[in-house]
């Protein structure tokens, strides 16, 4: 339905850009006036272009073309022993992108997640030495998201958009023993690669700052489907799930 | 309100949740109800070999620092047992079975009325499943070798009793053997609750205690070929609880719980004779040099001497009792440990020679040299305080205690920092050095036993044991969550560490059936 929704905004037939010169009549030759005093007529007025017409005015917007912005958002239920929280994976970004149609645009964004908790063995014969030991569990990932956006102009103060992306993600995973000790043995650190995408949706609401720049958060809600990160003797680790995304973009 | 801050407001508001989140959220917390790895590993000639508990794993560690699961074709390793000798491992397994019609992929998912295990034994060797019988039932805890190694037997040592699970119908009245060359399997029955069990030196017949009785097993027929009731009475209950084979084989000497008696079973002649003992033994030791037996009593201070023709005892008195002996060259050394004696003997039974040595502190442990010449006794804490004497200092702390057996006098009296969780001796080039472990401590105490010098070896963990891999290095275990043991040679004098094995497996998901192995 996203991206069904995407479609119709992309290839909708939306109103003129405000920026593109409605057609002006053009105004009829100027002769200089008969010098006739008498009798007064009623002059016939010339053809004008309506008042709409008139030329671009100076304060008018310009289209915006790039855009960068940050983004912070949560992303899924990591779903797996290794971790084995409630708490979606926290996520802070940076992105870029430009405008490739006046609704479509090319995104890419680079998200960094990090959650960290604690795997607690305990001694099911209550007799071991070792008995309640425990290590604390890291996971790291940095994920880049290559998007179309499919944007429309159905208002001046929000636009909603869609988003499909192709997206990377490098995991790292931790169990370390003692993480006030960088060096000490008992530190296992796993690294893995996964791919997939995403889809969503989202609102935008655009703020003019001045003629070329306007400031755009966005509030977006979205599908995240990765093959499982497979990071060595620590398992898969799924990431797959509902995203969250909430973005501040400059675009000029 | 000002324009520009409901702007602002908007801005910020998206960013409110998240914040949130990084700052509360973020953490999880997961318990597994067992430990990643058993710290009471075996040491095999071809390396270490640790249960992996929470992952349902056995692992094999070399003194390389390298490790790797054993694959015991998805079953999980309930207990171990090292073959004398140390070339093969025994392993108890079990593997999840959900006797379902719908198609049940993890373990998790079955029904807990429709999920049941199989056992197995397992042999092990090199890292790998050599042997495996299904026909061991997997309640019987304990098990003998014989002098080879080439033949187990499996029993039910009731000194467990309470891990011995009974589901269905277990039979408590068989011991089986096991070969472990063609892993066949031969379960005998030799009364109820066999718990002890001998094999002879010509490994032709095994001697069983169980209730009552004593049976003889034919290892060529696999049949009980003479039985020795130790009571003529079937009201009377008779629990033997130690037995010891004189050097020819011909006689087994058993011990009777609570009993003075010492029964002498004849096994050629098949018959019985009773000794009568100034007390209850505490401990046998066969002397074979001096065909000759050394008993020891718990509470009173005598030492006999059975000799093994006509059964007739000898008795030497000794100041404090002795309950425990170990063999220390041509010597046997009487001690009394977990009690409150400091007394050590070493007892020449050839000549009938008593040396008397005195701890400083009551003997936990005794370790002997492997030439005999030397032995060593870890001591407990009695009190002490506050006197200000030298005693009163010792009497607070565990120590050592070493006793030159060839000189017969005491060379050292070391007070230790902690208490001893592992002593290993080696002789090498004609040094002895105790290696000894104390809790919380990260170093391994190497001591001189000719001079009592104490010298230390970091270690990167505190240790929680020490044993030694046969014709190899020493293995320390360390108290570590993720698993940790260190190699130590003492040729070299290096340690290489292996960590985190207890990872191994430990965030698969069980499935079934037990082929099946999930990431």
């Amino acid at each position: 339905m996203i991206l069904a929704l995407a479609l119709h905004a992309a290839l909708a037939d939306d109103p003129a850009p405000v920026a593109a010169p409605a057609p002006v009549a053009a105004p009829a030759p100027v002769t200089a006036p008969s010098p006739v005093t008498a009798p007064v007529t009623p002059q016939q007025a010339a053809p004008i272009a309506p008042e709409e017409a008139a030329p671009v005015p100076l304060d008018r917007p310009t289209e915006a073309r790039f855009r960068v912005r940050v983004v912070l958002g949560a992303q899924g239920d990591p779903n797996n022993r290794f971790m084995d929280t409630s708490a979606p994976l926290s996520t802070v970004g940076i992105g870029a992108g430009m405008q490739l149609q006046k609704h479509l645009a090319l995104d890419v964004d680079l998200t960094h997640a990090y959650q960290s908790g604690t795997h607690s063995f305990n001694d099911a014969t209550g007799m071991d030495q070792a008995a309640s030991a425990s290590a604390t569990t890291t996971l790291w990932t940095e994920r880049l998201d290559l998007s179309l956006l499919a944007e429309s102009h159905l208002g001046s103060s929000f636009q909603p958009y869609a988003r499909l992306s192709a997206v990377g993600d490098l995991g790292i995973a931790r169990l370390d023993e003692d993480t006030s000790d960088p060096q000490n043995l008992t530190q296992l650190t796993s690294v893995g690669f996964t791919g997939g995408g995403y889809a969503g949706g989202g609102l935008a609401f655009p703020f003019r700052v001045d003629q070329r720049v306007r400031v755009v958060p966005a509030l977006e809600l979205g599908y995240t489907v990765l093959a499982p990160l497979q990071v060595g003797d620590l398992g898969a680790l799924r990431e797959s799930g509902f995203t969250f995304r909430f973005s501040s973009e400059v675009r000029f | 309100m000002p324009r520009n801050s409901l702007r602002l407001l908007a801005i910020a508001a998206p960013f409110c949740l998240p914040l949130a989140t990084l700052v509360g959220c973020n953490s999880g917390f997961y318990t597994s109800s067992d430990l990643a790895w058993d710290p009471a590993v075996l040491a095999a000639k071809d390396g270490v070999y640790v249960r992996l508990p929470a992952a349902g794993k056995l692992a094999r560690v070399t003194s390389d620092g390298a490790y790797a699961e054993v694959d015991l074709n998805g079953a999980s390793p309930d207990s171990m047992t090292l073959v004398p000798g140390g070339d093969e491992v025994i392993v108890h397994a079990s593997w999840p079975i959900c006797d379902t019609a719908r198609k049940v992929k993890w373990v998790s998912d079955c029904a807990d009325k429709d999920l049941s295990y199989g056992h197995e034994l397992d042999i092990v060797s090199n890292g790998a499943v050599i042997g495996t019988s299904t026909d061991v039932p997997y309640q019987f805890n304990a098990m003998g070798f014989n002098a080879d190694a080439s033949l187990a037997v499996a029993y039910l040592d009731f000194a467990n009793a309470g891990s011995i699970d009974v589901t269905g119908v277990l039979n408590l009245t068989e011991a089986v053997f096991m070969d472990l060359g063609t892993s066949e399997v031969h379960r005998v029955p030799v009364g109820f609750a066999p718990e002890n069990v001998l094999f002879t030196a010509d490994n032709q017949k095994a001697v069983v205690l169980s209730r009552s009785q004593v049976a003889v097993v034919d290892l060529a027929t696999w049949t009980v070929s003479v039985n020795f009731p130790l009571t003529l009475s079937a009201n009377d209950v008779v629990e033997p609880t130690s037995v010891v084979l004189t050097p020819d084989g011909k006689d087994a000497l058993v011990t009777i719980a609570g009993s003075p008696n010492l029964y002498v079973l004849d096994l050629v002649a098949e018959s019985i004779d009773i000794v009568e003992l100034n007390a209850v033994p505490a401990a046998l030791q066969v002397d074979a040099a001096n065909d000759r037996t050394v008993i020891v009593y718990a509470n009173t201070p005598e030492v006999d001497v059975l000799e093994h023709t006509y059964f007739s005892t000898k008795a030497y008195t000794l100041t404090e009792p002795a309950s425990a002996i170990s063999e220390a060259g041509t010597s046997q050394l009487l001690y009394n440990p977990g009690s409150s004696y400091h007394d050590v003997y070493a007892f020449d039974v050839a000549s009938g020679t008593l040396n008397e040595f005195r701890a400083e502190n009551p003997v936990e442990a005794m370790y002997v040299s492997d030439d005999g010449t030397v032995a060593m006794a870890t001591t407990t804490p009695e009190g002490g305080g506050s006197s200000g004497d030298v005693s009163s200092f010792y009497d607070s702390y565990y120590g050592l205690s070493i006793f030159d057996l060839a000189s017969n006098h005491t060379p050292a009296a070391l007070a230790l920092q902690a208490a001893p969780v592992g002593v290993q001796l080696v002789s090498e080039g004609g040094v002895n050095t105790a290696f000894v472990l104390l809790d919380g401590v990260e170093e391994l105490q190497q001591v001189d036993l000719a001079t009592g010098s104490a010298t230390t070896l970091k270690l990167p963990a505190p240790p929680v044991g020490i044993t030694a891999m046969p014709g190899g290095p020493f293995v320390v275990s360390h108290a570590s969550a993720l698993g940790l043991l260190s190699f130590y040679d003492v040729a070299s004098n290096t340690f290489v560490s292996a960590a985190n094995f207890g990872t191994l497996g430990l965030y698969d998901q069980a499935v079934l059936p037990r082929l099946e192995v999930s990431k």
